[in-house]
């Protein structure tokens, strides 16, 4: 406190930061909430994550029981045969959070598969793998929103408990200090004016 | 009336033919512990030498496969060195199925522009191939493939080239090599002893080929004129009509269609088997019926020439038998599993 000027400057100066970090305040409150919202409804996106678990845990072992019977290298040189599905990961902004958007450029193709055991296994993995895309992206996106929150949270109780407060004390205490000094003018200049008066008598 | 040097060939196969694993060995490797004990088991017999170059840290499934397709490779080729004249021919055709094998690998990588290299192929001796392997996994384009085929039996295929580019499928390339390796095989045996036998036996071959793809190209859904250019005209009980039925009627109606006796019971419990989603079952019922034709007629023919073509084909069946072992230990399948799909 020792170190602030107690001037009507410095005053104002605080006067308009603490306004200035009310406002702060409730915008950070408000993405905070805005976050919060998002975050809960993403939760509920996750919620096939045991199903599509399920899904590829019965693919694997499809997968498995057909490479035993095709061999290694019959099942890699049919899958060289088949285009990659392409994917494009993007960015989008969630209160200035960015959250990964995957898109699927190229979608690979089945319909070349002559073997009747890898298409059934290709055609069963193709919704699965979009599917496991959207909840990796979900995921992604629910880690750094939450760490975003986090971050949020502490910036507000921060504000709120500590640089609010601060700025309060320090406010009042310059206001106390002019309020003393003001009256102390006015005694000093009661008193003058006293002295004066009593000369000229 | 056969000749000596066919009954040297069949003497000869006999006894190769005790080399083969019979059931009980399956189930004793199918009993063992791991990758591990598998290659400790295989250290007794054909596979001794091959299994024991491989260091123990590299013990898997890949090199395993690779050691099973290269006993199958000498084994097939084994034979071209004790054959002469017309019956060696014969069985060099017959053995071009690796040839064949290998550059269906090589146009599926060069479909999906994907490298590939010569550890990924089946290997077979210098002398037998009739194409430049380096040259051909080198080429980057269809159209490089097709012009380094031009010169070798194999240039019907650039035939192809023109639908394959309008359709994108290499399949019409792989449909082409299978074509031209069966027309080439029924040529040949028309010039050796026993032919209406070993007919019978390739025939059937070519027959349940034919059955699996009609059937199961109607679970995939795949375009009828497709359908019709994988089909091999060759055959042995199957007519073309029946073919042309198969083709045209919906798969639910394919139990009550047409098909030979001897394949009835197949197509039914195939036509089942799909109904329920197995389709890997359905794949191995078809392998299986296959594999005990050539057993039966092993043993219905032990003094003909198609002894030897049952001998190549049980050969095939114990590769697929101990590649389907070494990769169901190394991903940790059940040994029930294992048991049922098994060629036994």
């Amino acid at each position: 406190m020792g170190r602030i000027s107690p001037s009507q400057g410095t005053l104002m100066t605080l006067r308009t930061n603490l306004v200035f970090i009310q406002n702060a305040l409730s915008v950070l409150k408000l993405k905070r909430d805005r976050l919060a919202e998002e975050l809960t409804m993403l939760i509920k996106e996750t919620s096939g994550r045991d199903r599509v678990e399920e899904q590829l845990v019965e693919i694997y072992n499809d997968y498995k029981t057909t490479l035993a019977s095709l061999g290694l290298s019959k099942v890699h040189s049919v899958s060289h045969s088949t285009r990659k599905m392409m994917v494009a990961i993007k960015e989008r902004s969630i209160m200035n959070v960015k959250v990964p958007l995957t898109e699927t450029k190229e979608k690979t193709s089945t319909a070349i598969i002559q073997d009747a055991s890898l298409f059934q296994l290709a055609e069963k993995l193709k919704p699965v793998i979009e599917e496991w895309l959207n909840i990796a992206n979900t995921e992604t996106s629910i880690e750094r929103i939450a760490y975003e929150l986090t971050l949020v949270n502490r910036k507000v109780n921060a504000i709120e408990k500590v640089v609010i407060p601060s700025y309060q004390t320090q406010v009042k205490y310059i206001e106390e200090y002019l309020a003393d000094e003001e009256l102390e003018d006015f005694t000093r200049i009661k008193h003058l004016k006293s002295v004066l008066r009593e000369e000229k008598i | 009336m056969k000749t000596g040097r066919l009954l040297f060939l069949i003497s000869r196969i006999h006894g190769l033919k005790t080399h083969l694993l019979k059931k009980q060995e399956y189930i004793s490797l199918l009993r063992r512990q791991g990758m591990a004990g598998m290659s400790d088991s295989l250290l007794t017999g054909d596979y001794s030498i091959d299994v024991s170059r491989i260091p123990t840290r590299e013990l898997n499934a890949l090199h395993m496969e690779k050691v099973f397709y290269e006993k199958l490779s000498q084994r097939w080729y084994f034979l071209l060195r004790i054959t002469s004249g017309k019956l060696k021919e014969l069985f060099e055709t017959y053995a071009k199925k690796m040839e064949i094998e290998n550059l269906k690998r090589i146009i599926r990588a060069v479909h999906g522009k994907t490298e590939i290299y010569d550890e990924q192929l089946i290997s077979m001796p210098r002398q037998y191939q009739e194409v430049n392997f380096p040259a051909l996994l080198a080429a980057k384009e269809m159209r490089e493939v097709v012009e380094l085929l031009k010169e070798s039996p194999y240039k019907n295929v650039g035939k192809r080239l023109v639908e394959y580019e309008a359709h994108g499928n290499p399949t019409l390339l792989e449909a082409e090599l299978d074509k031209i390796y069966y027309a080439d095989v029924w040529a040949k045996t028309n010039e050796t002893p026993d032919s209406g036998k070993t007919r019978a036996f390739i025939g059937t071959e070519v027959d349940l080929r034919n059955l699996q793809w009609i059937l199961l190209s109607k679970y995939m859904k795949v375009e009828p004129w497709l359908v019709h250019e994988n089909i091999i005209d060759i055959g042995h009980a199957l007519r073309k009509s029946t073919v042309s039925r198969l083709i045209d009627v919906d798969a639910q109606k394919i139990p009550h269609t047409f098909v030979p006796p001897q394949y009835f019971e197949t197509m039914r419990r195939a036509a089942e088997l799909i109904e329920q989603g197995k389709i890997v079952e359905t794949e191995n019922l078809f392998s299986q019926h296959l594999y005990s034709n050539a057993e039966k007629v092993s043993i219905r023919n032990p003094n003909s020439l198609v002894y030897v073509f049952s001998y190549l084909q049980l050969c095939f069946r114990e590769t697929r038998n101990l590649t389907m072992l070494a990769i169901g230990k190394q991903m940790k399948m059940s040994e029930n599993r294992l048991e049922n799909l098994l060629f036994l």
